[in-house]
C-alpha cells in the first residue's frame, strides 16, 4: 500500500505519467485479486467496501421476478434486498436454514421462482457455518433462469473463494475481512450481466462504480488476499481450526454451553457459543475486563446486544439467543492470546454459569 | 450511566476516590423515543464520557424487562384509570433489581448511580436521605429501596448541588457538562405525547363528567383514560365558577367523578399492602410520619392507621397508582419507605 501511495497523485484516470503509474498499480492489484478469486480481471469491480458490493449486487440487478435471500444474511444484504424488492414491486422471499444454521437447499428449490435474484452468503459471519452455495447454484440453474449473488465477506477470512466466485453470478468480498484495509471491496460481475450502477458518474469500473479508485486500497486488498492464500496453502488454517476445536471442547464441558454449528462445516476461526441463563453483555463485560475482545454477534444501534436474527432463524429461542458469545480467531492470533483464552474463557463462563461472583 | 451530567459526574467522583469503575448504560427502549434514558444519542454520550474518563463502558439490553415491568404496566394502569409512576417501577424492577443482581454476579462491590440522594450509615444500618440539592432531590423515586439494596448502592453526587455537579463536569471537560435535563417520561417521544403514545397501545374512550354530590352529568371528556385523579384542567367550572377536580376515574363505566375543590379534598389515602416497602425499620401503626405524594411535592404530616394513611390536614386527592414516600417525622431528610395508592 505504501508503495502504491508513493507514486504521486493516485488518480489512475489521468493522461500523465503519475496517472499511468497509478493505473498500472491498480491493474496489477486487479489481476492479483482476480487470481485469488479464480475469475477474469475484467470481472473484478472495485467498490468502497463489502456493504457497497452487496448493495450493487442486490440493487443493480434489473427487473428480477422476486428477491430471495436466506434468513441468516448480514444486514447489508437484508436491507438491500428489502429495498430491491420494494423498488421492483416484487416479493421478498426468505430461504430458511436448518437447526445447524445451514441453508435448506430443498426448501430453497421449492421457493425460488424463475427469473429471481437470489442471495445466499458463502459462510455466516456470526456462526461461521459454511453454506451450500455450490450445490444451490447447480440445482437452481438446472431448470430455471436466476441471478445468484453470494456474500463471501465472512468466508474470505479462511476459505478459498474460487469455488464460490466461479459458481455464482455475483460475489461480494471486503478487504478488511482478510487483513486488508477497511473501505475497499470487490463485487465480481460477469461481463454479460447488465447491472445498473448504484453510484452514477464516471466510467470507472466498467461504469458500474463511478468515482476515483482507491489505488492503495486495492493494492492492500490484493496483498492481503495473496497472504491469506499463502497461509492456507501452508496449512495455517488447519492449525487454526484444530486450536479453535480444542478451545471449543474445553468450553463445551461447562454445563449448559453449546457450540453453535459444531456438527457442520464451519470457518476455521469462528467459535460461537450459547449458554442459557446468562446474558451476553455480562459475559462480554467480564471477558473485556480480562482483556478478551469478544462480541455478542448482534447489536442494536446503541451497541446493546440483542437476540441475533441468525440464531432465531435457526430456531433458537430468544432466551438462548440472548446468551450468545462470538469469538473470531485468526491465523495471526498470537500464542500468548490462545493461552490467555484457554484460561480466561472457561473461568469467566464457568463463574457465570455457576451463578457465583466473577473475576472482578 | 444514562448519558446525563449527573451519572457522568458520579463516575468521575468515584474514579477520583480511587475506585475501579466500569460504566454501564441500560438500553431500555426499542421505540423511537428521543429523550431520557432510551435514545441512541444518550448511549453515545455515556460511551464518550466513559472514554473521556478512561473507564470501560458496556450497554446492557433490558428492553424486554422494561416492556414487561414498566411500559406494559403503564399502559394497563391508564386503561384501568390509574396513574402510575414509571420511574419508580423502573427503579424497583430494573435498576435496583436486575442491574444490581448483574453487578453482584459480575463481582462488583457496589452499584452507583447519579441520583440526587444520599446514603448514610447510622448504627451500622444504611439510611436513605434526601439529596442536598432540595430542588433536585430524587429520594421520592428511590423510596422503594430495601435495606439489602441500600447496602450495595452508592449515590456519589447526593452531597452536591446541581450547580456543583455541572461545575465538576465542566472542570473535567466532560461533554455532558451543559447537557439539558430530561424531564418527561423517557419512553414517550415528545412529538407523540402521552395521548399519542397511549393511542397506539390501547383504546382511549370518551366519557362523561358526573358531579359526585348530585350524580348529574355535567360535561364530557374525549378520553377517560387520560384524566388523572386530582386534575383540574379541562374539566370545566361548577355552578359557583370554581374549577372542578377529578376525584374518581372509571374507564370501564366511562365516567369521571368530579367535585368542587373543597369537597374533593381527602384526609385518608388507601394503600395496597402488597406494595409497602421499608428502607429500614418499618413505621408502626399510629407512628408520626410525613408523606410526599409526588416527586417534589410538599411533605404532609400523617400516620398509618389500619393499613391506610391518615393525613393531619386535608389535601387534594391522589391518583390511584401514585407512590407515597414516607419520611421520618423527626428527621425529615430520612426516607422510611413507600406504598402505592389504591382507589
Amino acid at each position: 500500500m505504501a508503495a502504491a501511495l508513493g507514486g504521486g497523485p493516485p488518480n489512475p484516470s489521468g493522461a500523465h505519467r503519475a496517472a499511468r503509474h497509478a493505473a498500472a498499480v491498480l491493474d496489477a492489484a486487479r489481476h492479483e485479486i482476480a487470481g485469488a478469486l479464480g475469475v477474469s480481471p475484467r470481472h473484478v469491480v472495485l467498490t468502497g467496501g463489502g456493504t457497497e458490493s452487496c448493495a450493487l449486487a442486490l440493487l443493480g440487478v434489473r427487473r428480477p421476478s422476486a428477491v430471495c435471500v436466506s434468513t441468516i444474511e448480514h444486514v447489508a444484504v437484508r436491507r438491500s434486498a428489502e429495498v430491491a424488492a420494494s423498488r421492483s414491486g416484487v416479493a421478498l422471499i426468505e430461504l430458511p436454514v436448518d437447526a445447524d444454521g445451514r441453508l435448506d437447499v430443498d426448501m430453497a428449490l421449492d421457493l425460488v421462482p424463475d427469473g429471481a435474484l437470489v442471495s445466499v452468503m458463502a459462510a455466516n459471519n456470526e456462526t461461521g457455518v459454511v453454506q451450500p452455495v455450490g450445490e444451490l447454484a447447480r440445482r437452481l440453474r438446472a431448470d430455471r433462469r436466476i441471478v445468484l449473488h453470494s456474500d463471501a465477506i465472512a468466508a474470505a477470512s479462511t476459505r478459498s473463494l474460487v469455488d464460490v466466485a466461479t459458481s455464482v453470478d455475483l460475489c461480494s468480498i471486503a478487504a478488511h475481512k482478510v487483513g486488508g484495509p477497511p473501505g475497499v471491496g470487490v463485487l465480481v460481475v460477469p461481463e454479460d450481466l447488465d447491472l445498473e450502477p448504484v453510484i452514477p458518474g464516471g466510467a470507472q469500473e466498467r461504469g458500474l462504480r463511478a468515482g476515483t479508485q482507491d489505488v492503495a486500497g486495492a493494492a492492500g486488498m490484493a496483498a492481503a488476499l495473496t497472504a491469506t492464500d499463502r497461509e492456507r496453502r501452508e496449512g495455517a488454517v488447519e492449525v487454526l481450526a484444530r486450536r479453535r476445536d480444542v478451545l471449543g471442547h474445553a468450553l463445551a464441558r461447562i454445563e449448559g454451553v453449546t457450540i453453535t454449528g459444531a456438527r457442520v462445516d464451519r470457518l476455521a476461526g469462528h467459535l460461537h457459543l450459547t449458554f442459557p441463563g446468562l446474558r451476553s453483555e455480562e459475559a462480554l463485560l467480564l471477558l473485556d475486563r480480562s482483556g478478551v475482545a469478544a462480541s455478542a454477534g448482534a447489536a442494536c444501534a446503541s451497541g446493546a446486544p440483542q437476540a441475533s436474527h441468525v440464531l432465531l432463524a435457526m430456531g433458537m429461542d430468544e432466551h438462548r439467543a440472548r446468551s450468545a458469545i462470538r469469538l473470531t480467531l485468526g491465523v495471526d492470533t498470537p500464542e500468548a492470546a490462545w493461552d490467555r483464552l484457554a484460561i480466561v474463557l472457561p473461568e469467566v463462563l464457568g463463574s457465570l454459569v455457576g451463578g457465583g461472583r466473577g473475576v472482578g | 450511566m444514562s448519558g446525563g451530567v449527573d451519572s457522568s459526574a458520579a463516575a468521575a467522583l468515584l474514579l477520583e476516590q480511587g475506585h475501579d469503575v466500569t460504566g454501564v448504560t441500560l438500553r431500555l427502549w426499542g421505540g423511537e423515543s428521543d429523550s431520557g434514558c432510551c435514545s441512541v444519542g444518550d448511549v453515545e454520550d455515556a460511551r464518550q464520557v466513559a472514554q473521556e474518563l478512561g473507564i470501560d463502558h458496556h450497554v446492557f439490553n433490558l428492553a424486554a424487562e422494561f416492556e414487561a415491568h414498566v411500559v406494559g404496566p403503564y399502559v394497563a394502569a391508564h386503561a384501568a384509570g390509574r396513574t402510575p409512576n414509571p420511574c419508580i417501577e423502573c427503579n424497583r424492577h430494573l435498576k435496583f433489581s436486575h442491574l444490581l443482581a448483574a453487578a453482584d454476579r459480575l463481582g462488583f462491590d457496589r452499584l452507583a448511580t447519579g441520583h440526587h440522594a444520599r446514603i448514610a450509615t447510622v448504627g451500622g444500618q444504611a439510611v436513605l436521605l434526601r439529596g442536598v440539592d432540595r430542588a433536585k432531590d430524587q429520594s421520592y423515586v428511590l423510596s422503594m429501596l430495601t435495606p439489602t439494596q441500600l447496602d450495595r448502592l452508592a449515590f456519589p453526587i447526593g452531597e452536591m448541588t446541581k450547580d456543583e455537579v455541572r461545575t465538576l463536569a465542566l472542570g473535567r471537560g466532560l461533554r455532558t457538562a451543559t447537557k439539558p435535563e430530561s424531564q418527561d417520561t423517557c419512553f414517550i417521544p415528545s412529538t407523540l405525547g402521552r395521548r399519542g403514545f397511549l393511542t397506539g397501545r390501547t383504546t382511549l374512550r370518551p366519557g362523561v363528567l358526573v358531579e359526585r354530590s348530585s350524580g348529574d352529568v355535567v360535561g364530557s371528556v374525549a378520553e377517560v383514560e387520560l384524566v388523572t385523579v386530582g386534575q383540574r384542567k379541562g374539566l370545566g367550572l361548577d355552578a359557583a365558577g370554581r374549577r372542578r377536580v377529578a376525584v374518581e376515574v372509571d374507564p370501564v363505566a366511562g365516567t369521571v367523578l368530579v367535585a368542587d375543590p373543597h369537597e374533593a379534598q381527602v384526609t385518608v389515602l388507601r394503600i395496597d399492602p402488597e406494595t409497602v416497602t421499608w428502607t429500614g425499620v418499618p413505621l408502626l401503626d399510629g407512628e408520626a410520619t410525613s408523606v410526599q405524594v409526588r416527586s417534589h411535592g410538599a411533605a404532609l404530616r400523617a400516620w398509618i392507621e389500619e393499613g391506610a394513611i391518615r393525613l393531619e390536614q386535608p389535601t387534594d386527592p391522589v391518583a390511584p397508582g401514585q407512590t407515597v414516600a414516607f419520611y421520618d417525622a423527626d428527621w425529615p431528610e430520612v426516607v422510611r419507605g413507600s406504598a402505592v395508592v389504591v382507589r
